[in-house]
């Protein structure tokens, strides 16, 4: 049996420098190294610098943690830290409830962990409560339009079509751009689009390109009144938001899910509900 | 939660050493270290048993060296460059052996990017793969990051006028 070809090539010189290697690619770099002296002298030089690197910054294991870096004493900072939110929390529910307005203020009052989906939840609803009461101004550019979904693909980035949602009986009405969030919940900018069926009820849709980590996430929540269908996965996020009885909007849910996410092998999931 | 914490734990040293040499400051060093375990503290129910731990400490103290960085640039700010922990009060080496002081100086001419590849290698003995990893590039990338440092670690050292690797590809 003969050994695999094995190739010395500059990774490899580095890999052996930093003892990366196998036994039996070391011997073989060695054998290379006896006979070319100019790559035996740099790979030494490597070698020289790891050590005094090494050397140089060795005694810091050495030294004392400082008790501020003692990973208990940190939790416990953090315990307190979110307690003092909590009890903060917990004492603006006492002055917001007695003021009879618990709903309104408390969608400023955001988690510090809270995922980016719940901030794109809340853009969706305010939103839809924002617009979908106008009568004449509900959408800023009428479904006739032409492009209208082309421009909306190309400032969120991100090709989509608008939904056919007549066999629910709703109507596009057309849509808007809304700006993205910066900072710790930062979402690109959102294209909203709205539905209307025969009574007058009104459905959005609020989209935005996919976030960073293309995380498939499902998510159901009431919202003051509204119910807010969330999903997000490698292609988009899309935010459904109705007023429409919870089983309604389950299945616009699933029609908008197949129309807007075109792969094949994408998965509809409606029984997790995050 | 207690046994998450002693795994922390038992990174703490190497987190400060990797702190320290990327700041060569002992107090920002620390500071950064402090605030990566509070960030991975809170953020505790995001890291998935699945991953080396260590590695996941490192990207988020990288990523706040990183940070802290970007802002001191934004701002205008001089970050001074502090006297080194370690003063060549070392003798200028035996044959054989690099100045301490020497190598000191080269680490900081060297580009963040280099550095931070350079060291996580050498100072943690990370693999290679690791080190793309939590550094968030690819191998290739990494590779070419470590020979540019080395290269550059040279000629701070004065090796350079010592043959170059052309004979290899």
């Amino acid at each position: 049996m003969t050994a695999p070809a094995f190739e010395v090539t500059t990774d490899v010189l580095h890999a052996y420098a930093d003892g990366q290697l196998a036994a039996h690619e070391r011997a073989a770099v060695e054998a290379y190294l006896a006979s070319h002296a100019d790559a035996a002298e740099i790979v030494a030089q490597w070698q020289q610098q790891n050590d005094a690197i090494t050397t140089l910054f060795a005694p810091v294991l050495g030294e004392a943690v400082p008790d501020r870096l003692s990973p208990a004493r940190v939790a416990a900072n953090v315990g307190r830290d979110r307690m003092r939110l909590l009890r903060g929390i917990a004492a603006s529910l006492v002055l917001i409830a007695a003021a009879g307005s618990l709903g309104w203020y408390m969608r400023g009052v955001t988690w510090t962990e809270e995922p980016v989906s719940e901030a794109l939840i809340d853009n969706a609803v305010t939103a839809h409560g924002l617009y979908v009461q106008e009568k004449t101004h509900a959408v800023e550019v009428a479904a006739s339009t032409p492009n209208l979904m082309r421009w909306l693909s190309s400032r969120i980035e991100t090709p989509i079509d608008a939904p056919s949602l007549s066999d629910h009986g709703f109507t596009f009405l057309g849509g808007r751009l809304l700006p993205g969030e910066s900072g710790e919940h930062a979402h690109g900018p959102a294209a909203q689009l709205m539905y209307q069926n025969a009574s007058a009820q009104r459905v959005t849709l609020y989209i935005t390109a996919a976030l960073p980590d293309k995380k498939q996430v499902w998510k159901f929540e009431n919202r003051g009144g509204v119910d807010a269908y969330y999903w997000a996965d490698a292609d988009v996020t899309c935010t459904i938001v109705s007023d429409l009885p919870e089983k309604d909007i389950r299945d616009l849910g699933k029609s908008v899910f197949e129309q807007l996410t075109r792969k094949p092998d994408s998965t509809w999931n409606p029984s997790s509900t995050g | 939660m207690q046994q998450f914490l002693d795994e922390i734990e038992a990174c703490v040293p190497a987190l400060r050493r990797y702190a320290r040499a990327l700041t060569r400051n002992a107090d920002r060093a620390d500071d950064l270290v402090q605030d990566c375990l509070e960030r991975a503290i809170r953020k505790q129910a995001l890291w998935k048993p699945t991953g080396p731990l260590k590695a996941w400490l490192f990207r988020i103290l990288l990523n706040l060296y990183r940070n802290e960085l970007r802002v001191a640039r934004r701002r205008g700010e001089h970050v001074a460059v502090e006297t080194l922990l370690v003063e060549p009060s070392v003798a200028p080496a035996q044959p054989g052996r690099m100045a301490l002081a020497e190598i000191a100086r080269a680490i900081e001419t060297l580009a963040a990017e280099q550095r931070e590849a350079l060291l996580l290698v050498v100072l943690e003995g990370m693999s290679y793969s690791d080190a793309a990893d939590v550094l968030g590039i690819p191998m290739g990338t990494l590779m070419s990051r470590l020979g540019r440092a080395r290269a550059a670690l040279r000629v701070a050292t004065g090796a350079a006028e010592a043959p170059r690797l052309r004979t290899v590809k």
